[in-house]
């Protein structure tokens, strides 16, 4: 074949449903990444106000790092949910006259089935979750807590006293994260909240990984397709349960300002 | 002696693609447990044209499972309850006196309904015409094993081969995707060292042909592979989307 005839090459990826499938999975790796980095570095609440408060003066002390992370999430976020919502409508036109009859089926999992939805679900709540801990526009008092360097003891205080935060050099003033982090999870409605999208964010996961491994080639042969379901139930898990424990813990007083 | 049973049957009867259909219910008696699947269709065909009524159009030919035609839903699986099994070599024996069972053409967009249970799936043939063959100039037929080719990619090849293109992953499919097909087809030739000279473009043209046709997109649910009667590994899907991306990176 001469080379006239053979097809482009990135306008066929864009165009076609694997194109489409291999944006959800590379999306999907990094969200994974970093869902496993955020929850690791949450685990920190347990080692007190110090450490919590240092980790997040650290990573808002490089913002060069910070903001890159950031714009890679966002725009892994943006392309995963563009990617599904188009294959979700390709899917969907594929079959413009449902069974009669339901179908039976043999091996999908609830999980598989209900992606949009659980996608749905964690989505809306990475946006609640933004705005709770992130901007801190849905619980300002619990959101703008700061601590001070006290420079004779070398130690960081509690202060709220805004005109005096106003006045300090930037090094000496750090977010208080401990204390926002148990103020937002004592009310038993947001604990609640957190809990419920967790379990979702379970379920989308435990199909997630196994189906981007294997979009990426990377499951061939039934042993290696049935070891990638299991990590990618145990990834789900473990990110999970962390992120269970948070809410868990300070609702069970175990984590208390 | 062998045993009898009586049947409740409900079909799904479209008298053409731009009509609607709708299911029907049809009580057969008599039905022999040695029958296959489609004697007993045939059993009711000759019982509805004697009493003046259309008989029920559905596909078949070789009626031993090798030729694909057979296309049916039964029970919501295509080609119904058994692994590995057209629905031609389904007996009546699975069943027993007093069922209902429920009969389904494929559903898919890329397979319009022409009556009945038959569809057309002329999109499959499209699909393999885009690229699933091999480009050979024509004369004396090549020696047999002048080409030797390891014992593990002719098993692979073979077993990708098997594939009969009768479309029962696309029907099993919750999205209606023809991946595990389309996979079969560029899997069956890529481990073949006459399938290499056209690798880069087959993958590419063929997946473009599949998206064209309107069939949907693999979200791995595995219900294709589960539903095949020649048990096409699932591994046919992991290979295609594995050659695509090779295809987008490679010159050969």
């Amino acid at each position: 074949m001469t080379d006239a005839k053979r097809p482009g090459r990135l306008s066929t990826l864009a165009r076609s449903t694997i194109g489409a499938k291999i944006v959800m999975a590379t999306t999907g790796v990094i969200l994974v990444g970093f869902l496993v980095v955020h929850m690791l570095g949450n685990l920190q609440i347990y080692l007190g106000p110090d450490t919590m408060n240092h980790y997040a003066q650290t990573l808002k002390g490089t913002p060069a790092l910070l903001w890159g992370v950031r714009a890679v999430l966002l725009v892994g976020l943006v392309l995963h949910v563009f990617a599904a919502i188009r294959l979700k409508g390709l899917n969907t036109a594929a079959r413009p006259q449902e069974y009669a009859v339901p179908r039976r089926y043999r091996v999908t999992s609830s999980a598989a089935r209900f992606m949009l939805l659980s996608g749905a679900v964690v989505l809306a709540f990475i946006v609640y979750h933004l705005l709770h801990f992130t901007v801190g526009v849905t619980n300002p008092a619990d959101f703008n807590l700061h601590e001070v360097l006290d420079v004779a003891t070398q130690t960081w205080v509690r202060n709220d006293n805004e005109q005096l935060l106003a006045k300090l050099p930037p090094e000496m003033v750090r977010h208080d994260v401990y204390s926002m982090f148990v103020r937002g999870f004592t009310n038993p409605l947001i604990a609640g909240t957190y809990v419920v999208a967790q379990l979702l964010l379970a379920m989308h996961l435990s199909h997630a990984v196994a189906s981007m491994l294997h979009t990426l080639g990377l499951s061939k042969g039934t042993a290696a397709r049935e070891r990638n379901i299991n990590i990618g139930r145990a990834i789900a898990a473990v990110v999970v349960l962390g992120n269970l424990s948070f809410p868990i813990a300070v609702q069970a007083g175990l984590v208390h300002l | 002696m062998s045993k009898t049973m009586t049947l409740t049957l409900q079909i799904w009867r479209q008298r053409s693609a731009n009509t609607p259909g709708s299911m029907q219910t049809y009580k057969l008696e008599g039905v022999n447990e040695h029958m296959s699947f489609l004697e007993m269709l045939d059993v009711l065909n000759a019982k509805l044209t004697k009493d003046g009524q259309d008989p029920v159009a559905f596909d078949h030919d070789c009626r031993e499972g090798i030729c694909g035609s057979c296309s049916m839903v039964i029970d919501g699986r295509p080609h119904g309850p058994r692994k590995g099994t057209t629905a031609c070599q389904l007996h009546m024996r699975t069943y027993k006196d007093g069922d209902t069972i429920t009969i389904e053409p494929w559903r898919a967009k890329a397979f319009p309904v022409i009556k009945d249970l038959v569809v057309d799936r002329s999109s499959f043939d499209r699909i393999v015409a885009a690229g699933g063959f091999v480009s050979v100039n024509t004369g004396v037929t090549v020696d047999a094993n002048a080409t030797p080719i390891g014992k593990k990619n002719a098993d692979e090849a073979m077993d990708y081969a098997a594939c009969i293109g009768c479309g029962a992953c696309v029907a099993a499919c919750p999205n209606a995707a023809a991946m595990l097909f389309t996979g079969a087809k560029v899997g069956h030739l890529v481990k073949l060292p006459q399938g290499q000279v056209e690798r880069r473009g087959r993958v590419l043209r063929m997946v473009e042909q599949m998206d064209h046709e309107g069939f949907g997109a693999c979200t791995n649910h595995r219900e294709c592979s589960e539903a095949c009667p020649k048990e096409i590994s699932f591994d046919a899907i992991e290979l295609l989307n594995r050659e695509y991306m090779r295809a987008q990176v490679t010159n050969d």
